[in-house]
């Protein structure tokens, strides 16, 4: 009775004081893996069964100070105006981290000198080197496929999907990639070209040549045609001219003054300048009938 | 003179040295995989194309691990120990190395993570179990 007792106490102490270890939960497929991994070393260590709450723990315990490592090693890195880390970074961080339980100051405080390699300063490369050479290695269970990056999939972003192979490689991975100007309507962003009332851009009617009227038209007595998608051939000079008006960037075009005055104007300006002009047109075309 | 140019011998072994460990690297498979070590690192920020930096962090996350593993089976063993101390014939089936909260838990301590668990965790039915039966 009196055990009973001491044991039902004990079982409401426990569940007054007791807190839960994981707060966040982690993605599924790197979690799953990580585990598969820590039971692997847990096995090699000498356990023969664990329980799957001891595994779980240690298995989060692992990636948070994985990605300590990472985090650290990344504020190494930017703080001397880098985004590629190095091995000095890397090291920097372990001994942020590995001090923290093991000891493993030694070395520490003059990774920097010019003079002295890590190997021989660093304590915890020592230790690293010590491990790899004395540990058998014990190879992942299973091979992990990687996605393959050259198939359109639906993990990658849509952005960087086509353009990987013709971006130069002084453009880092993670940007996407340019909209693909040449057609009237994005590749990327279908819907960004179109707008609701089926009006269009002046530029963009004007490189493909789209069926708003613009075909035929005269100007200053000449007949010109906007061939379909096709740029005139004899063109004069382009400049550009950056900041001009308000950060707009402006266009001005040499040869056919035409647009001259649409130069420059923001994007609904020239819609109204287009709509002018077309109603110009059509009465031209009127009196030419 | 002559002790101005031994450290210049030394660090040109040490250079060699670590380009040694660092090629040793390039061979070694850690148990963590490398598709693993590149999520985790590109999530945190850490941005590297060598491969060597990233079986590195892997080695360092192994060892970690491997260490926390063996204190975790000390704390087991000398556990086991006192109790069979006690009472040899009945433990016999509990002979067997089990990771278990509470070992992990010590174990973690030293290291500086504070695991708090419930001790009556439902996590087979025989963990309230067996407190229970030595209590008695």
């Amino acid at each position: 009775m009196k055990s009973k007792l001491r044991k039902e106490a004990k079982t409401q102490s426990s569940t007054t004081t007791t807190t839960t270890t994981t707060t966040a939960t982690p993605s599924e497929l790197s979690f799953a893996i990580a585990r598969i991994a820590v039971s692997q070393i847990c096995q090699s260590v000498g356990f023969k069964a664990t329980q799957l709450s001891a595994l779980e723990t240690l298995t989060l315990v692992a990636t948070k100070y994985l990605q300590a490592i990472a985090g650290s090693a990344a504020s190494f890195t930017n703080s001397s105006n880098r985004t590629q880390s190095n091995l000095l970074d890397l090291t920097n961080a372990l001994h942020d981290v590995v001090s923290l339980h093991s000891g493993g100051l030694s070395g520490g405080s003059i990774l920097h000198r010019p003079t002295s390699t890590l190997l021989s300063t660093s304590g915890v490369l020592k230790d690293l080197a010590n491990f790899v050479y004395f540990h058998d290695e014990i190879p992942f269970a299973k091979p992990i496929p990687r996605p393959d990056r050259t198939s359109s999939s639906g993990n990658s972003s849509p952005g960087t999907k086509k353009l990987d192979c013709s971006r130069g490689s002084n453009v880092p991975k993670w940007l996407p990639g340019f909209p693909n100007g040449n057609n009237g309507v994005d590749e990327i962003y279908p819907g960004k070209g179109k707008r609701k009332n089926g009006e269009s851009l002046w530029e963009e009617s004007v490189l493909v040549g789209s069926d708003l009227g613009w075909k035929n038209w005269n100007e200053n007595g000449r007949k010109r045609v906007v061939g379909e998608g096709k740029v005139e051939t004899g063109r004069g000079k382009v400049r550009f001219k950056m900041g001009s008006r308000s950060g707009v960037c402006r266009l001005e075009n040499n040869k056919n003054n035409v647009n001259d005055k649409s130069n420059g104007i923001d994007e609904e300006e020239k819609i109204l300048v287009y709509k002018r002009r077309r109603r110009r047109d059509d009465g031209g075309r009127l009196i030419n009938l | 003179m002559n002790h101005n140019q031994q450290p210049g011998d030394g660090t040109h072994e040490d250079d060699a040295a670590l380009s040694d460990f660092l090629a040793s690297l390039m061979d070694y498979t850690p148990t963590i995989p490398d598709e693993l070590v590149e999520h985790y690192l590109a999530k945190s920020g850490f941005q590297c194309p060598d491969v060597r930096l990233i079986r590195l962090v892997a080695v360092a996350t192994q060892k970690f691990v491997a260490e926390v593993a063996t204190d975790a089976l000390q704390q087991c063993k000398a556990r086991q120990a006192a109790v069979v101390k006690d009472k040899r014939d009945k433990q016999q089936k509990d002979k067997r190395l089990i990771l278990t909260m509470e070992d992990l838990s010590r174990a973690l301590r030293e290291y500086g993570v504070n695991v708090k668990h419930q001790e009556y965790f439902a996590d087979s039915p025989s963990t309230g179990m067996d407190p229970a039966s030595r209590d008695e």
